[in-house]
């Protein structure tokens, strides 16, 4: 069974009025395991469409199913714990809590979990180590680079080992030297951890990396292409 | 628990101006409404305590209708019942027959309406701490003839010195006008200015001798161990000398009870004044707050916290501030409070003034345990209340189009 899928998804903004169609007639499948990027150009439903499956948004029509789960049928104190336990998420920007340090910013979702401090602080050591931090674990996000806040922001999101990871335009902030080094650790991830990661951009080396490209246009599937290995 | 009390406290200096300005009212807010409630208590008492313990006492026994009509023939029917009645008494620290006469008190100079009490130095030493007035002189010479005590301010409009000789005229209990010399054996001074225009004192058996009748007494004064048992004593022994008019001082000074009752609203006027502007401070220092972080809140709601725990970190960041600014005000409040209560306020600029509705120069505030409890608990609860709003506003942030920003 896929991990994800989408169902016959609308997002309609501004019904009533002026509609907005942010997505039209989706229906996606994402396995378990999968490297997938959403592509397409500005204003053409990536955003919306991460929203819709990180369970943040609610389609005007159609389903989001985790794991065989409608999440539109669980209440919203379920659907936040579901996030909370499913769902890993890396922002374009604001990702990170400024006045926490690496370590404290990637402990805070296990924390917010109430896990065992011992496991959390390893973990935590762990996944940092993974994107490379070992060495920046008690500096604040103003002391890192761009390149290195979205590397904590990706171990965070990897931390309390969610089903999948959502990144939304993750590089669209990088220089093109860390962009390329954040989707290398991310692809490590992916094997390492057998992470699931679905994640935007519209940035033509990044796209290559990825092993499926899910190209939309105007909220519509445009192209979904698997790459062979 | 732990993550979110950290990551509110670190939340604080994050924007330390802003917080600290807030620190900074509420520790102001806070001082000066343990001030207020110090001074007003201070106020009140030592009001309190001038007139009870300069004449007034806890409760007055007169005959029937001498309050009404003040005439001298009006003395006291019984006065040797009154005594073994009061002799019985629970919670009666002292008390004193008076005798009055209202009169005419001349010089060669000037003269002067007033009030002549006669008083019994020992029995009224045990009531009353009229003697610690005396800025001049002895209280009431046993070695002169006819000696009597005299306001500062009357002395002046008389213009007589101590051993100066002044005539007072009054009616005997017959109803025929007596005069006699009377010579200055001390002078006085309250912080009442109307109080020390009216009355002057002389001893009571020359008083009586020149009434014509030596058991002439127009007033007991009773003190007792503590003024809350005013009305019940006073209820007492209403039934025990039925014949006698007997009050409380709430009964014999209206304003007095006024006062007191009032004085406590006042102070709690004046702290509410205070919080409603320490919790518009808040509600928009945390507003502010809120609206900064739209994005990591929303951030934070997308990863998964609960909108519980958001609520709650923006309610313990203000919980911090109030309770930082809170025992800083407590301290300075505190040690403000102690300079004064020592030394006092010194108002003597306002001297005149306060004399004439009878207050001192020089406040001494006075502050409870329970007064600064009072303040703390109120502080607090207004900074979680303020913090409401800011917090719901938090919660109310849609995640989704927050981290879109
Ligand atoms: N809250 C909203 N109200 C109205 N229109 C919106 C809203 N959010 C997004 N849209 C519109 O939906 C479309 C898809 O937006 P988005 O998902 O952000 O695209 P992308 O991330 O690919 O740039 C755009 O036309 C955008 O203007
Ligand atoms: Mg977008």
């Amino acid at each position: 069974m896929p991990i994800i899928q989408t169902k016959q998804l609308f997002k309609i903004y501004n019904e009533d009025t002026i509609p907005v169609y942010a997505l039209r007639d989706l229906s996606l499948d994402f396995e378990e395991g999968e490297f997938t990027t959403i592509v397409g150009p500005s204003g053409s439903g990536k955003t919306t469409l991460l929203n819709m499956i990180g369970g943040l948004d609610t389609p005007t029509r159609g389903e989001v199913l985790i794991d065989g789960t409608n999440i539109a049928s669980l209440r919203k104190g379920d659907l936040i714990d579901f996030r909370l336990r499913n769902i890993g998420f890396v922002f374009q920007s604001y990702n990170l809590i400024p006045v926490l340090t690496a370590l404290e910013n990637v402990s805070l979702i296990m924390e917010l979990q109430n896990q065992d401090p011992k496991s959390t602080r390893e973990r935590a050591l762990q996944v940092l180590d993974e994107v490379g931090l070992s060495d920046k674990l008690h500096s604040k996000p103003s002391e890192l680079s761009g390149g290195q806040q979205q590397r904590v922001a990706v171990a965070r999101a990897l931390a309390s080992r969610p089903k999948f990871v959502l990144a939304d335009e993750p590089t669209a902030n990088l220089d093109s030297k860390s962009a390329m080094n954040l989707l290398d650790i991310m692809a490590k991830l992916n094997v390492e951890e057998s992470m699931t990661f679905i994640f935007s951009t519209h940035d033509q080396r990044v796209i290559e990396r990825a092993r499926r490209v899910v190209t939309l246009v105007d909220g519509a599937l445009h192209e979904d292409l698997v790459k062979s290995k | 628990m732990r993550t979110l009390l950290l990551l509110s406290w670190k939340n604080i200096w994050r924007n330390k101006g802003r917080s600290m300005a807030l620190m900074m009212a509420i520790i102001l807010g806070i001082a000066a409404g343990l001030l207020m409630f110090g001074l007003v208590a201070g106020l009140v008492m030592q009001r309190f305590n001038g007139l009870v313990e300069n004449h007034l006492s806890h409760i007055q026994i007169h005959h029937k209708d001498y309050l009404r009509e003040q005439e001298n023939k009006m003395i006291l029917p019984n006065p040797q019942e009154i005594r073994q009645s009061l002799a019985g008494m629970p919670a009666i620290k002292g008390y004193a027959f008076r005798t009055l006469s209202f009169g005419m008190l001349a010089s060669g100079y000037n003269s002067s309406g007033v009030k002549i009490t006669g008083i019994n130095k020992s029995e009224e030493g045990g009531i009353s701490k009229f003697s610690e007035n005396i800025i001049d002189g002895e209280y009431l010479d046993e070695s002169l003839r006819y000696p009597l005590l005299i306001s500062q301010r009357n002395a002046r409009k008389l213009r007589v010195q101590l051993g100066g000789r002044v005539v007072l005229t009054f009616q005997n209990l017959e109803g025929d006008l007596t005069s006699a010399a009377f010579r200055v054996s001390g002078i006085f001074r309250t912080s009442d200015s109307n109080f020390d225009d009216l009355n002057v004192y002389v001893n009571q058996t020359d008083l009586q001798e020149l009434l014509g009748e030596n058991e002439a007494y127009h007033q007991v004064a009773i003190l007792l161990e503590s003024h809350e048992e005013a009305e019940n004593l006073a209820a007492l022994l209403s039934e025990k000398l039925p014949d006698v008019d007997i009050r409380s001082w709430s009964a014999l000074s209206p304003e007095l009870r006024i006062l007191v009752e009032q004085g406590g609203f006042i102070m709690y006027i004046f702290m509410v004044i205070i919080l409603l502007g320490l919790s518009f401070g808040i509600l928009n220092t945390m507003l502010m707050a809120v609206f900064e972080r739209v994005q990591e809140l929303g951030m934070l709601m997308a990863i998964g916290m609960t909108k519980v725990k958001v609520a709650a970190m923006i309610i313990l960041e203000t919980t911090f501030i109030a309770l930082i600014g809170g025992v800083i005000g407590v301290m300075l409040g505190l040690g403000i409070h102690s300079l004064f209560a020592e030394e006092g306020l010194d108002l003597s600029g306002f001297a005149d003034a306060l004399a004439e509705f009878g207050y001192d120069a020089i406040i001494y505030p006075l502050l409870e345990a329970k007064d600064i409890g009072i303040t703390i608990i109120m502080v607090f609860v207004t900074a979680v209340l303020a913090a409401v709003i800011p917090a719901i506003r938090a919660v109310q942030l849609n995640p989704a189009e927050a981290v879109r920003k």
